[in-house]
């Protein structure tokens, strides 16, 4: 079922003291995908998967399932399923009664009851515990029951809200793998809700980047990992997250330049084309990943000098920490660079993936 | 000295404690029980034995008979307000008082809290905090314009008027109680309930209730006990002989200068058998937290 949302605005309280939690909302969760919401806490993602469940009514604007407006609609008759940040599992039901009440409320027959549970449980191998008080399972088969709780009713969508920040780590890798393969076997819509951006970029088809109430991007993972709008969504995805150093634009004899930290970067045409008509001296911000800066002698052109503040090793790869001019960057570079703390290193940043925003909007600059 | 003798010593310390508060607390019980048991020509005995001679049943059967042994044994003359004859309907009354008052106390506090939890409304902040400022005044500030109001509702020497007078006591108190335990319920699991597809008055009954049941059977042991309890309120409000309850009837034991203890510690006994049926009952639920469990903790 494809969810719509239309120039939907949320505002709490009134007064000067009223909050605008989510502003101008449109977007669409196309039938089928797996959509994730991802911004810092406060940035109005979940009061959106709260409108869509029926739970906060927009202040402003239209809910859509398929061409239903579902606005109106209390969270009962939209035949949705949500997994909470807490589980909020039913304390005083068994296993079995948490997965049934559902459907007992609506109204399904005992027999049918008695055949689906079980058949849920299986899936979520939490099948063992179905006479189990919620207080005697460990975290994660919590989290199975919630879970449950969403599938056994086999809804339109299904609504996430952090689910697995409650899991320690290992369990939380695991479990996002298993929720990635649960939704290509069940292929139900589904809203998830993350602070988290590696969750956001394993596990979605699409990923809206939320600041302030206000959608920033929303696109594939890959577009924006490669093409953020801004600079917010360019800091917010990646981890370590993408570089940023001042630089201005200089107008050489080959056409514009950008000087970062008092050297000239000579650019690639297609940046070169975007800086066409930008007056000299502007000022920009360039954004770099951490991945595509590579270590050189100092003294060769077009190399920025750094000095190494502190090495982060994490087995595979090592996280450099570097100053340059006032700006800190990070740089992702083999293990084995053969760098140690106040070196003095060249860097070379890939001039073809290099990010151009404004200094001032912190919008990209296409 | 050694670490193991202190911790033994503290140990003897604690017990031998508990033990004298114990025989403290325990001694008028007993002796109110064994009294009851003991016949009038042992009573006043000196010096007094916690062991009677003779056991008999003849307090108790006059109480629950409403036959009075003095008056048989004088040739049969029997007064009408003979005070052991009402102790049936003394007992009636309380329990019927105690429980009316327990259950309305019950049912309203439960509604006010929960609406003080989980809807916002002008005035709900104050009203909530503003409710246990009644508790914080002595009753007996109360218990004159109380009687005042019912005079002219025409409901003086009426048990209704005990109910009513008992809820301003419990009420302010319970509402209080209840918003605790609510606040206590996360309000995910009333919202995926709601997603699963209840009514709001579903998700009430079963689930928010059966949360908090240890809340609500606190909030009737309390109401019970004060309604059971009460003399203030029942001295100033009832007349008739036989709409008093036990607290205020059993006074009538004391006649003048005579004091008929046998009767006095029987009823003593009878009165406090419900409250003790009552908390072995339900200390089980008032222990049980159903609340684990039910998120991440």
């Amino acid at each position: 079922m494809e969810v719509r949302l239309q120039d939907v605005e949320k505002v709490f309280g009134r007064g000067p003291r009223a909050v605008h939690a989510v502003r101008g909302l449109n977007l669409v969760v196309p039938a089928g995908e797996f959509v994730t919401f991802l911004g810092p806490s406060g940035c109005g993602k979940t009061t959106t998967l709260r409108m869509i469940a029926g739970l906060e009514r927009p202040t402003a604007g239209r809910v859509y399932f398929g061409d239903t407006d579902v606005t109106d609609w209390e969270p009962r008759d939209r035949n949705i399923a949500m997994v909470f940040q807490n589980y909020a599992l039913y304390p005083h039901m068994s296993v079995f009664q948490n997965l049934a009440y559902g459907l007992r409320v609506r109204g399904v027959e005992t027999g049918a009851i008695r055949q689906r549970v079980p058949e849920t449980a299986r899936v979520l191998e939490i099948d063992p515990f179905l006479d189990r008080r919620p207080r005697e399972l460990s975290g994660g088969q919590r989290q199975r029951v919630a879970l449950g709780r969403a599938m056994v009713r086999d809804p339109v969508v299904f609504l996430m809200d952090e689910p697995l920040s409650n899991l320690d780590a290992k369990l939380r890798l695991t479990t996002r793998a298993e929720l990635k393969r649960l939704h290509l076997e069940l292929k139900t819509t589904t809203v998830y809700v993350t602070h988290d951006q590696l969750e956001a970029m394993t596990m979605s088809d699409r990923v809206a980047v939320f600041q302030e109430g206000v959608l920033q991007q929303y696109d594939r993972p890959m577009v924006l990992y490669e093409r953020p709008v801004n600079t917010f969504v360019a800091g917010f995805i990646g981890s370590p997250p993408m570089n940023f150093l001042p630089a201005v634009v200089e107008r050489g004899p080959e056409g514009p330049a950008l000087r970062i930290a008092g050297v000239t970067l000579s650019l690639e045409a297609s940046l070169r084309a975007r800086l066409d008509q930008a007056p000299e001296r502007r000022r920009l911000v360039v954004g770099i990943r951490p991945e595509h800066i590579r270590f050189e002698d100092p003294t060769k052109e077009h190399t920025l000098p750094a000095r190494v503040f502190v090495i982060e090793p994490v087995g595979a790869e090592s996280f450099v920490s570097l100053s340059v001019d006032d700006a800190r960057v990070v740089a992702r570079v083999n293990p084995d660079a053969g760098v140690g703390a106040d070196d003095t290193v060249g860097l070379r940043l890939d001039p073809r993936r290099l990010h151009l925003f404004d200094a001032e909007t912190g919008i990209a600059i296409r | 000295m050694r670490y193991e003798t202190r911790q033994r010593l503290r140990l003897v310390a604690v017990y031998a404690t508990l033990v004298v508060v114990t025989v403290v607390i325990c001694f008028p019980l007993v002796w109110a029980l064994v009294s009851s048991v003991r016949p009038n020509d042992e009573m006043l005995r000196l010096p007094p034995r916690l062991v009677p001679e003779r056991v008999t049943a003849e307090h108790y059967a006059a109480l629950l008979t409403g036959r009075s042994m003095y008056f048989e044994a004088a040739g049969g003359y029997r007064p009408k307000t003979s005070p052991p004859q009402h102790f049936l309907s003394w007992f009636f009354n309380s329990v019927v008082v105690s429980v009316g008052t327990t259950l309305i106390s019950v049912g309203v506090s439960t509604l006010a809290a929960y609406s003080f939890t989980r809807f916002s409304f002008f005035g709900q902040r104050f009203i909530s905090y503003f409710s246990l400022m009644g508790y914080m005044v002595p009753s007996i500030i109360f218990v004159f314009p109380l009687f005042l109001v019912m005079v002219p509702l025409g409901l003086t020497d009426r048990l209704p008027s005990l109910v009513l007078g008992y809820i301003s006591i419990t009420l302010p108190f319970s509402m209080w109680l209840m918003w605790a335990f609510f606040r206590g319920i996360p309000i995910e699991v009333e919202e995926a309930a709601l997603i699963d597809g209840a009514s709001r008055f579903q998700v009430f009954r079963q689930i928010v209730f059966p949360l908090a049941l240890p809340g609500v059977i606190a909030t009737s042991i309390f109401s019970f006990i004060v309604a059971w309890n009460d003399y203030l309120i029942a001295r100033i409000f009832m007349n008739s002989i036989s709409q008093l309850p036990l607290t205020v009837g059993v006074m009538h034991f004391f006649e003048g200068v005579h004091v008929d203890w046998g009767l006095m510690m029987a009823a003593a006994v009878l009165m406090t058998l419900p409250l003790s049926v009552l908390f072995m009952l339900v200390q089980r639920y008032l222990i049980v937290g159903f609340g684990a469990g039910a998120v991440k903790g």
